[in-house]
């Protein structure tokens, strides 16, 4: 018995060597890229660097004068919202669109390749176009006015409805995305449990509800835990439609970090901000991956 | 035998180091610069290694967006570099990444004749850190049909602002697609509201007097939009990176103001058939009561601090904002930072359109940027500020107490 354990454990190990080998280019690039990059950056935000000569140690100056400045208390907000906002719905959609693509209509590949073309299209691109859907005279307004509506909003033109607008285009955009990663998972479930539902008298709610959910939420939890990073980080959307404005009206965490140090030069500060935007995200992602346990169907 | 033809070797191999290094030593120079200015400095280059043929200049050009984030990295192992505006110069001297160039211009006995004012206006400590090439000069531009349509006489020579904002009222006519406006604005990416405070020597929003005058210019812009002369903000809003020159070019604008770069731009668009309308230009109005000035930004040339070679880099720079070089760039359509009585003369020469060309060169200009480090985030939260205030969300009061209060704590107090 003992014997048998040990030959187990030493080919293991021996397996662990040849997957490690196989990893190594991974591995390095994460380790030069990504690791280095954190402890570092980790560094900077106790310091006061300017991004060349300038390099004090502060302590925790950094982090303290964050949560008085305004403009941080601001992108935090709207990057919370904007998260709250744009996960679900995006996911939403894309389980509908996921269902819609799956059936066996014609022509439904082209529909499949259409709504994943958001996801490789430029940003720069989809703001310009966006943006121009959402001028005051723009087709949206001009269709919301022949609907009756006498004042139609202002859209990136106005603090009250800017964030809306940027998380209307970045559920749009994300939405195709997700339902093609879904489309996938959809296709993974084994037909006999449709057929048992069916036989046990399920309806088609009743099925999507009892049989398509549980076995689509692996899928889900990975577009969740996906979606939430990158909304966390949004930032070309911004840059592409508004700027950050009206005002400061969409200023988010990554916005606030690329202002602060490579428009006002003060790495150590955005280092910091940079800092309280990964603890967040983790902490995120670590309280999803705790609840998953309860929702997750593996 | 053996110890003499060592000896004879050691005496070769020494006397051809000491021949080398009597010779001109080989120079290689890392230049940094903005894509914009690529076939400028190429000349430039070209010019000043035929005199020198023991310096090589390599030039690495990155586009303008990126520029800025760029230098920021490669600047500590530059030996020169380029800045368009003097808030970047201040910046970079802040960081201890300039080399200052009052001992090199004391002691190759620099001419600075032609550049002295830039220079005065962007000493930092009363040192001299970087050398202007090039300037800009704002006029206005207007379109001569819709004042010949209108029967209004073209502005020429000392105007008011009052006078802009009367002329534009004038100007504006018809309805809905056909209405054509008296005066252009830009998109909100852009701070051309300021101008007017511009004029008024008001440039440095971290002096409350200045912020002051830059909210009153604000309120005049607010006020052209209100009373339907130019378009409303939030028209604009959405049309980031709108092409002003084109808009112009529609002849839907009779008026706007910007700097002596938009010549190139409306000359090329008409040649290529582009747009059909004649226009002239005219110097940027001041306030009532003050001198008529216009502004300007130049464009820098530096050393750094961490170079090996400051004598031939700065000998680089100050060929290229000399008098020599000023003629390349005005053969090259630039406007040179260095000015004599032949630069006027030659700028307009061999220059159809526009008719009054002289005004970019023969106004009084003062620097539209102060050379001071913090102003690029002073400018930035005035910016989001008076946004909100042209949107009419917040009124000017609000707006002037919220930049004030918001410069102190992002800025001023920032470590």
């Amino acid at each position: 018995m003992m014997q048998r354990k040990k030959s187990t454990s030493a080919y293991m190990r021996s397996q662990r060597k040849t997957a490690l080998f196989f990893l190594l280019p991974n591995l390095i690039g994460f380790l030069l890229f990504v690791v280095y990059p954190v402890f570092r950056a980790a560094l900077i935000s106790l310091t006061n660097w300017n991004g060349f000569k300038q390099m004090d140690f502060v302590g925790f100056y950094n982090y303290g004068a964050l949560f008085s400045d305004s403009t941080f208390r601001i992108s935090l907000n709207n990057t919370l919202l904007y998260t709250i906002v744009t996960v679900p719905l995006s996911i939403a959609f894309g389980i509908l669109m996921a269902l819609l693509m799956n059936m066996k209509l014609p022509g439904i590949k082209v529909f499949r390749t259409i709504y994943f073309l958001p996801q490789i299209t430029s940003m720069i691109a989809i703001g310009l176009v966006w943006s121009l859907v959402l001028a005051k005279y723009g087709p949206l307004n001009q269709i919301l006015i022949a609907l009756g509506n006498t004042n139609p909003p202002k859209w990136i033109s106005s603090t009250k409805y800017a964030l809306t607008s940027v998380e209307i285009v970045s559920i749009w955009r994300s939405m195709g995305y997700n339902a093609i990663i879904l489309l996938a998972g959809l296709q993974g479930i084994d037909a006999v449990l449709y057929e048992a539902a069916k036989l046990d008298g399920a309806n088609a709610f009743q099925s999507f509800l009892h049989v398509t959910i549980p076995m689509l939420s692996p899928t889900i939890f990975f577009c969740l835990v996906t979606q939430m990073i990158s909304s966390f980080k949004v930032f070309d959307i911004i840059i592409a439609m508004t700027q950050g404005g009206p005002g400061r009206a969409t200023n988010v965490l990554a916005y606030f970090v690329y202002n602060k140090s490579f428009v006002d030069s003060r790495f150590g500060y955005a280092s910091a901000a940079a800092f309280i935007m990964f603890a967040i995200i983790m902490v995120f992602t670590a309280i999803q991956f705790r609840g998953q346990k309860k929702w997750v169907n593996y | 035998m053996r110890k003499l033809l060592a000896l004879v070797l050691a005496v070769i191999m020494i006397a051809s180091l000491t021949s080398f290094s009597l010779g001109e030593e080989k120079v290689t120079l890392n230049f940094q610069m903005w894509s914009d200015e690529q076939e400028l400095f190429d000349k430039l280059i070209e010019l000043y290694t035929a005199e020198h043929p023991n310096v090589t200049i390599n030039m690495t050009c990155t586009p303008s967006n990126d520029y800025g984030t760029k230098l920021q990295a490669v600047v500590g192992d530059a030996d020169m570099f380029g800045i368009s505006s003097p808030p970047g110069l201040a910046e970079y001297v802040n960081k201890g990444a300039v080399l200052a160039l009052d001992d090199l211009i004391a002691e190759k006995q620099t001419d600075l004749s032609g550049i002295e004012g830039i220079v005065d206006s962007i000493k930092i400590d009363d040192k001299v850190y970087g050398l202007p090439y090039k300037t800009s000069s704002w006029v206005v531009y207007y379109n001569k049909d819709l004042f010949d349509a209108a029967g209004i006489a073209y502005p020429e020579g000392d105007w008011t602002w009052e006078e802009y904002f009367e002329l534009a009222g004038k100007l504006t006519s018809g309805e809905g697609s056909d209405k054509i406006y008296g005066s252009l604005n830009f998109q909100p990416t852009s701070m051309w509201w300021r101008v007017p405070g511009n004029t008024r020597k008001a440039t440095n929003p971290l002096n409350d007097d200045e912020l002051h005058a830059w909210m009153e210019a604000a309120a005049y812009c607010k006020s052209l939009s209100d009373a339907g002369y130019q378009p409303l903000y939030e028209d604009m809003a959405s049309d980031a990176g709108a092409d002003y020159a084109g808009n112009f070019l529609q002849g839907k604008y009779a008026m706007f103001y910007t700097g002596d770069w938009a010549i190139e731009m409306l000359n090329t668009a008409i040649r290529n058939g582009d747009g059909q309308i004649n226009y002239d230009i005219a110097p940027l109005p001041h306030w009532e009561g003050d001198e008529p000035v216009t502004v300007g930004a130049a464009g820098l040339l530096m050393v750094t601090s961490t170079t090996k070679y400051p004598e031939i880099a700065y000998d680089f720079i100050s060929f290229c904002t000399g008098a020599e070089a000023s003629k390349t760039l005005l053969a090259m359509d630039y406007f040179p930072a260095w000015q004599d009585e032949n630069t006027i003369a030659t700028y307009c020469e061999g220059k159809l359109a526009p008719e009054h060309i002289e005004y970019i060169v023969n106004q009084t200009i003062i620097s539209q940027v102060p050379c001071d480090a913090l102003y690029n985030p002073a400018a930035n939260i005035c910016k989001e500020e008076v946004s909100l205030f042209l949107l009419d969300e917040q009124d000017i009061e609000t707006t002037e107490e919220n930049c004030k209060a918001r410069i102190l704590e992002e800025v001023v107090n920032a470590k």
